[in-house]
């Protein structure tokens, strides 16, 4: 079955040159089955070698792979289908559906390839289609979004580039090995973070996050959120050396790195009243945890066996809930029955997001326990401990949101909504395939105290509105961007009052030249070999020449 | 005279001849001049087939005509000069194409088509000269050729254009000249040769041989584009499309870059060039251009204007990897002579299609362009992604092996350059696509064409960037495949360093 | 009879059928121009036999008689003079409509040839002087044949400084005689010493050539009278009439008086060329109209090839002397046919647009493509591109200047190269306009092909055909 791997990339790409035809409005929906089919058909650990193909080809699917292109098609093919059905008629959904299935093809590719090209061209395919999604709604806010997201996409991909051919030149070809990895260079391994950081929203590279996230439709936000988000892990899971040698400084440097990233995005969650910018900040924060995790296997080889599957399930969980969260938000704005399936779905996933016992986060956190135990310092576990307290209180946040928010209701959601339930299903389903009736329970400690304060918070806005307005959109989206925009603005306005200066200049040097020219042809001088027509010069420049001529001979 | 010494001189016949013939063609014989045209390219591209061929085999072309004593016309053809040849053969055919469709209701069309050859037969010959002398004389060839076309419109504008143009070149030639002559003094009538020629003389011409060095780098500077002798580029865009198209993707730019490959591989030879220390003066020189180029093209509202600084930066590349000691550069280098040439032709087909058909000039116009033209629109986008170096068009395999051998070299210096120039290039084309992708159209165009085909455009205008967008995409994908352009540099980078 | 003899006797003959029936001038004037090209190639074709020729007239041998000489240098003058002499006669052909024009052209034109090809051939000094005289009187008639107030003027001045110049030519052939009883240029070359003597006789004769040569800054009367001349003459004096002055210069510094030379005289002329070079082009931009600016041109080509004296000085002989004194004779060459060219085109252009003001010349330069291009050919060899002879010339000679470290002269060149461009694109830029497209690419081939040809010569054929020239030279190529 691996003739199903180079279909994974090329079907989603023939439906996106199909989509021009009226007919075809359905095909996002089944973009991503050939990779569905794959995950679950191809055999594990053997690959495909097209060495004519780019600079020489390798697809193939391991163990973290087949996980990742499994929930990675599921979401987009749950997210395909609302896409299809949200876009159906719309203007310029035509458009969205050709970069929807663009960004799905990159994806996806990326999964099954197992060489840096192909990576670099499925992660730079779904990094410039994204932007197509980001900027679909048109607005200045999605604008804005699309450019702030398409810079700093720009910025990490021409980092990961340079990682990649500093680890193409360090390995000698294309394609990886875990014992090639070996002795990589510093230089690689900062670019590679920095490349794929600024992807997984690793503080401070993340605030273009929970302005692209929301400012897409919510099929698309689904996806970006859930699984391009994820790829970044998945690079660095495979280019980085993990379990090969230990690289304490760098692990050090990515759980500081996690950390600030949890300690940073939870807060300004908190205070958002967006639903989707409070989901986006959720997944950062996740991807901080995650990057925390991350950087404990590297410091501790020994852990990574065990270490990458247990962040893989975890993976696997998030982009699920993830993406269900958001899509479930679009049916409770958009579908005009079933609202309180819809409510209690979202409710699940939100509780599932938080660890609750019994559900897909239970599972997730139980598998990553040992991971957190090995951590460096001590007092970590009560930092992850306080971010799931803070996690609990932003699920219930965004429940509180979701309930208030303002619905548009339109015809057509029914097959969306069907799909949503099949997603609902399979989380439910996750800890009863995927985990030990051990690992069900997971950790209550965390979640009971999370209710508890966010029921405490609730009755405390209750009392005095004026608490609550004093924090709520106090910190726009994209935190950190707000710092940064001045300089911009500065820097505009010294160019403006330089440029002036500048263009007077060069415009008065052009007219000096052009003054110059016009002396020297446009006013011919009189003829100045009249004289040499004249016999006494003549005879002057005669006696004279001859003169020194014979001077010369004689010298 | 035997057959293999024929080739070479018939490549070059294969389209003086017909030029020539063209100048004697009446304005309106349409069809004869039509006919001329595409026999001569066609038969070139035939003949450069058979050259492909006996090259890969290890055949030996060469013909020699003394012109003077110590003075030989040499056309030789080696796997470089295969390179060139075969870009500019295939190019010359679409652009023919696209030329006769461009023109095709224009004034001065004779006049016109027969400098068109006669450029490109001086190209050729660039290609396949042996020797410096050779190499010089076509070069100047390739000037006299080039400047009818830059003035063809004979607007003022036009023959300002191409004023500055020839000031430009003209200097540069001589200097190029007296390099040439000065190189010819110390060592003698020499071939070009694979290593280069110079390493064994003494070592008192060290000094000498950097003052040659910096004499021709100026010469091919000028036509390479080189910053600070860059000026007359932005300046004969006022040339009709076909001829910008030409100039900048296999011509005069081409040419230039062409040489400094020579210069540093066949005449210097990279390691002895390295050990005069001056391949750093290279590199430093190609990556202010490759900046700078970039940066004044984000100033630019012309959309050929900002192709043209976007050229400016893009071919300092090839220079680049010159400048970097180690095959995998060079291949870099060498490879994106072709990349660069059709990526570039792709766009300025495109800027053409825009002008004649819609009368879009500027990238403020072309807002929705499109909606009006997709299949255009997606040359120009796949053109520029390309150049960004975004996979998998042909402009990333460039610049994966220029990162990859300047690892090699220990020259990291050039992975932040790349990344950089990456950056500017996506930040002066991006908003390019934007435009026409996501905004809306306009009520009406500037000035829209009443001669439309059955698609957006004319066929004669639609095909050819189509054709070389695909060649752009398949240089890229099949990049490893037998006899695509990569695989064929490493094959002169095998015999470059042994 | 001899070949040598001929290529003399023939245009005389000619010149004086053709004064006899003036209403038959014409046709007697082309027939002899066809004999006296056949009888030049004759020469030629004898010299790249034998080497060197030399004919005893009257079977009288030196120091009484007078001889007729012809090497590979002379031969190749010879061939210059029929191939411009040849096309311009048959532009002249058309160009003079009226038989009143004809019958004052043809005789003088014959004669001039005459002159010329008795010029290259001469063996002594002293029929050198004739030659020059008669060259003198005959241009000088031509180029007045116009008959303006302007052209008379500029060619009565023409004509005095042409008899000044003889007349201090002819006081060195005085010395050169008293001081050794002959004037047989090879008895002369085996007997001079460097005395005051001699290096006196030296100096004035080349004073004297430098006035005819137009030589920096004797220069003053060339730019009017070749202005003011038809076209056929102008191409003729400014391509051959000039290059004979020359021709006798280069004689007398490398083969007869070569011992002479002091580095001093050599470097002054060499001075004195580049001053022709920079002041002749600067000139001929600035020039108004395009027979001016062909004149100043053709100041700054002899200029140009004055540059080869102090390289020539104190090498030695041997293959690179020759190389280099073979490089001197393609660019004169080069020079010559392209010059003509030139004047040809230029003479069409004025015709066509009734003036000759290179401003206002726009739409007769695109009407006339074949003259156009006849202008751009010409132009290349004048600035030296390649793939014309003008170019190897420059190259040959800036190598030889780079060999012997005097790289100052590569400036000269260099400037004088871009100076030459600008001028030469200056006329080429008018082609280019908004005016209707010429439907074909030539208009009257009678006279546009001749100057057509002439340029192409210029061009392509001395420049990627001149194995035979060095041949002739005794040069063996590479």
């Amino acid at each position: 079955m691996l003739w199903l791997l180079p279909l994974v990339g090329l079907w989603p790409l023939l439906g996106a040159a199909l989509v021009p035809v009226q007919r075809l409005w359905w095909l996002p929906a089944f973009g991503a089955l050939p990779a569905l089919a794959a995950a679950l058909l191809a055999p594990l650990d053997s690959s495909l070698e097209l060495p004519w193909l780019l600079l020489g080809t390798r697809l193939g699917l391991d163990e973290l792979g087949r996980v990742y292109l499994l929930f990675t098609a599921l979401l987009w093919t749950v997210a395909g289908i609302h896409a299809a059905c949200e876009m159906r008629g719309q203007r310029h959904g035509r458009r969205f559906a050709i970069f929807f299935l663009l960004a799905m093809s990159g994806n996806l590719w990326l999964i099954v390839a197992q060489d840096l090209v192909n990576f670099y061209l499925g992660f730079a395919l779904m990094g410039l289609a994204s932007y197509g999604l980001v900027i679909h709604g048109g607005t200045p806010a999605n604008l804005r979004a699309g450019r702030v997201y398409l810079v700093m996409a720009l910025f990490g991909e021409v980092a990961l580039f340079a990682a990649l051919v500093l680890i193409a030149q360090h390995l000698g070809t294309v394609a990886p090995s875990p014992e090639g990895l070996a002795g990589l260079d510093d230089l690689s391994i900062g670019l590679l973070l920095l490349g794929l950081g600024v992807k997984a929203g690793m503080a401070p590279l993340h605030p273009w996050l929970p302005l692209a996230h929301p400012a897409a439709p919510i099929a698309a936000s689904a996806v970006l959120s859930g699984a391009m988000i994820k790829v970044a892990l998945l690079g660095w899971l495979r280019l980085l050396p993990i379990g090969v040698e230990p690289l304490p400084e760098w692990g050090t440097l990515l759980t500081t790195a996690g950390l600030v990233t949890l300690g940073l995005a939870l807060p300004v969650g908190l205070v958002q009243s967006d639903p989707k910018v409070i989901l986006a900040y959720s997944s950062v924060a996740k991807m901080g945890f995650l990057i925390l995790m991350l950087g404990a296997l590297l410091a501790e080889p020994a852990l990574a066996p065990l270490g990458v599957a247990a962040l893989g399930l975890y993976v696997a969980h998030h982009a699920l809930v993830k993406g269900g969260l958001f899509l479930g938000l679009g049916l409770r704005k958009s579908a005009s029955r079933a609202q309180p399936l819809v409510l209690a779905g979202l409710g699940l996933l939100a509780l599932a997001l938080a660890g609750a016992p019994l559900t897909s986060g239970a599972v997730a956190k139980d598998a990553i326990k040992p991971l957190l135990a090995s951590a460096q310092w001590p007092w970590i576990a009560t930092a992850v401990g306080l971010s799931a307290l803070a996690t609990t209180l932003l699920m219930a946040r965004f429940l509180w949101v979701a309930i208030r928010i303002e619905r548009h209701p339109l015809p057509g959601y029914g097959v969306p909504g069907a799909a949503w339930g099949l997603l609902l299903g399979l989380v439910a389903a996750f800890p009863l395939v995927l985990g030990a009736p051990a690992s069900w329970v997971g950790d209550p400690a965390t979640l009971i105290p999370g209710v508890l304060l966010a029921l405490g918070v609730l009755m405390l806005t209750r009392l005095w509105p004026a608490l609550a307005r004093a924090f709520i959109n106090r910190i726009p989206p994209g935190d950190l961007l707000a710092l940064i925009t001045p300089l911009g603005r500065w820097a505009q306005a010294l160019w403006r009052s330089l440029a002036p200066w500048l263009r007077a200049g060069r415009q008065d040097l052009a007219a000096a030249l052009a003054r110059l020219a016009r002396a020297l042809f446009e006013h011919p001088a009189p003829d100045p070999e009249r004289l040499l027509r004249h016999w006494p010069v003549i005879g002057t420049l005669w006696l004279a020449m001859g003169a020194l001529l014979l001077i010369a001979f004689l010298a | 005279m035997t057959l293999a010494s024929l080739l070479p001189v018939a490549i070059i016949l294969s389209s003086l001849i017909p030029g020539l013939a063209i100048f004697l063609v009446r304005e309106e014989s349409h069809l004869l001049r039509g006919l001329l045209n595409m026999a001569g390219a066609l038969t070139k591209l035939a003949l450069v087939g058979v050259l492909i061929w006996g090259v890969y085999h290890g055949h030996v072309y060469e013909a020699r005509l003394a012109l003077a004593p110590g003075l030989e016309l040499v056309l030789s053809a080696d796997a470089l000069s295969v390179l060139f040849v075969s870009l500019s053969a295939l190019l010359w055919l679409v652009t023919t194409v696209y030329a006769i469709g461009y023109l095709e209701h224009s004034p001065n069309r004779s006049r016109f088509f027969g400098f068109f050859s006669l450029c490109v037969s001086a190209t050729v010959g660039i290609a396949l000269a042996g020797n410096l002398p050779s190499f010089v004389i076509f070069y100047e060839l390739l000037t006299l050729a080039t400047y009818p076309l830059v003035a063809h419109r004979g607007t003022p504008d036009a023959v300002r254009g191409a004023r500055i143009y020839l000031a430009y070149t003209l200097s540069g030639g001589v200097a190029l000249l007296i390099g040439a002559i000065w190189l010819q003094s110390l060592s003698g009538p020499q071939d070009f040769t694979q290593g280069g020629y110079l390493s064994n003389l003494s070592e008192a011409h060290r000094g000498a041989l950097i003052a040659i060095f910096a004499l021709l780098l100026a010469g091919l500077g000028v036509k390479a584009a080189l910053v600070p002798l860059h000026g007359w580029l932005p300046q004969s865009m006022v040339a009709p499309a076909p001829v910008s198209a030409l100039l900048h993707a296999v011509a005069v730019v081409k040419a230039g870059a062409f040489g400094i490959v020579r210069l540093v591989y066949d005449v210097y030879g990279v390691e002895f060039a390295h050990a005069l220390g001056l391949l750093g003066l290279l590199g430093a020189l190609a990556s202010l251009t490759i900046l700078y180029g970039s940066l004044r093209a984000l100033a630019q509202d012309g959309l050929k204007k900002r192709l043209a600084y976007s050229t400016v930066s893009q071919v300092s590349y090839i220079a680049l990897g010159a400048s970097i000691l180690g095959p995998v550069a060079t291949i870099g280098g060498l490879v994106h002579l072709v990349h660069q040439g059709i990526m570039k032709i792709t766009l300025f087909f495109c800027a053409g299609n825009y002008a004649e058909t819609l009368g879009v000039h500027r990238v403020s116009e072309m807002d929705g362009v499109g909606q009006r033209m997709p299949l255009t629109t997606l040359a120009f986008s796949l053109g520029a992604l390309g150049m960004i170096g975004i996979p998998p068009i042909a402009g990333f395999v460039s610049k994966w092996y220029l990162g990859l051998g300047a690892i090699e070299a220990q020259a990291h210096w050039v992975l932040l350059i790349l990344a950089l120039s990456s950056l500017l290039n996506a930040a002066y084309f991006l908003p390019i696509l934007y435009r026409a992708w996501f905004r809306p159209a306009p009520a009406a165009w500037p000035e829209e064409s009443p001669r439309r085909g059955r698609f957006e455009t004319q066929g004669a205008l639609l095909w050819p960037p189509l054709i070389t967008a695909a060649f752009c995409l398949l240089a890229g994908l099949l990049a490893a495949a037998p006899f695509s352009p990569l695989e064929w540099v490493e094959l002169i980078a095998r015999r470059e360093y042994p | 009879m001899s070949s040598l003899a001929l290529a003399v006797t023939l245009p005389l003959l000619g010149a004086l059928l053709a004064t006899l029936w003036p209403g038959r001038a014409q046709p007697l004037g082309l027939a002899a121009s066809l004999l006296t090209a056949l009888a030049s190639a004759w020469v030629i074709a004898e010299v790249w036999q034998a080497g060197a020729l030399r004919l005893e007239l009257g079977g009288w041998s030196a120091p009484l008689g007078i001889a007729l000489v012809a090497d590979g240098f002379s031969a190749a003058f010879l061939g210059l003079s029929a191939l411009v002499a040849l096309g311009s006669g048959l532009y002249a052909s058309t160009y003079f409509s009226t038989r009143e024009m004809q019958a004052r052209f043809w005789p003088l034109w014959l004669l001039l040839w005459a002159a010329l090809n008795a010029l290259f051939l001469a063996g002594d000094f002293f029929n050198l002087y004739v030659t020059l005289e008669l060259l003198g009187l005959t241009a000088a008639a031509l180029g007045a044949l116009g008959a303006t107030p302007e052209a008379l003027r500029a060619n009565l001045r023409y004509l005095l400084i042409g008899l000044l110049g003889s007349l201090t030519y002819l006081l060195g052939v005085t010395l050169i005689y008293i001081a050794h009883g002959t004037l047989d240029l090879a008895l002369v070359g085996a007997a001079i010493t460097a005395g005051p003597v001699d290096a006196t006789a030296l100096a004035l004769m080349t004073l004297g050539l430098a006035l005819k040569a137009a030589l920096f800054p004797l220069h003053g009367w060339l730019a009017p009278a070749h202005a003011n001349a038809p076209a056929p003459v102008s191409a003729a004096l400014s391509a051959l009439v000039v290059k004979a002055a020359f021709y006798l210069i280069a004689r007398l510094w490398l083969d007869v008086f070569a011992p002479l030379i002091t580095p001093w005289a050599a470097s002054l002329m060499g001075l004195l060329g580049a001053g022709a070079v920079l002041w002749g082009s600067w000139r001929a931009l600035r020039a108004e109209q395009l027979k001016v600016l062909a004149a100043y041109s053709t100041v700054a080509q002899i200029g140009a090839l004055c540059l080869f004296l102090p390289l020539l000085q104190g090498l030695p002989a041997g293959a690179a002397r020759e190389q280099l004194v073979a490089a001197l004779v393609l660019m004169a060459l080069t020079h010559g046919l392209a010059k003509s060219g030139l004047f040809l085109a230029a003479g069409l252009v004025q015709r066509a647009a009734g003036h000759d003001r290179i401003a206002e010349l726009g739409g007769t330069a695109q009407r006339l493509p074949a003259t156009t291009f006849t202008l751009g050919l010409a132009g290349a060899a004048l600035i030296g591109l390649p793939p014309s002879g003008a170019f190897i010339g420059k190259w040959l000679l800036i190598e030889a200047a780079l060999e012997r470290g005097q790289w100052w002269w590569v400036v000269v060149l260099a400037l004088g190269t871009l100076l030459s461009a600008a001028y030469v694109f200056r006329v080429l830029s008018r082609a280019f306009n908004q005016d209707p497209t010429p439907g074909r690419f030539v208009s009257e081939a009678r006279t546009e092909l001749p100057a057509l040809l002439l340029a192409l010569l210029a061009t392509a054929g001395l420049g990627l055909a001149s194995a035979p020239l060095w041949r002739l030279l005794g040069v063996a190529p590479s």
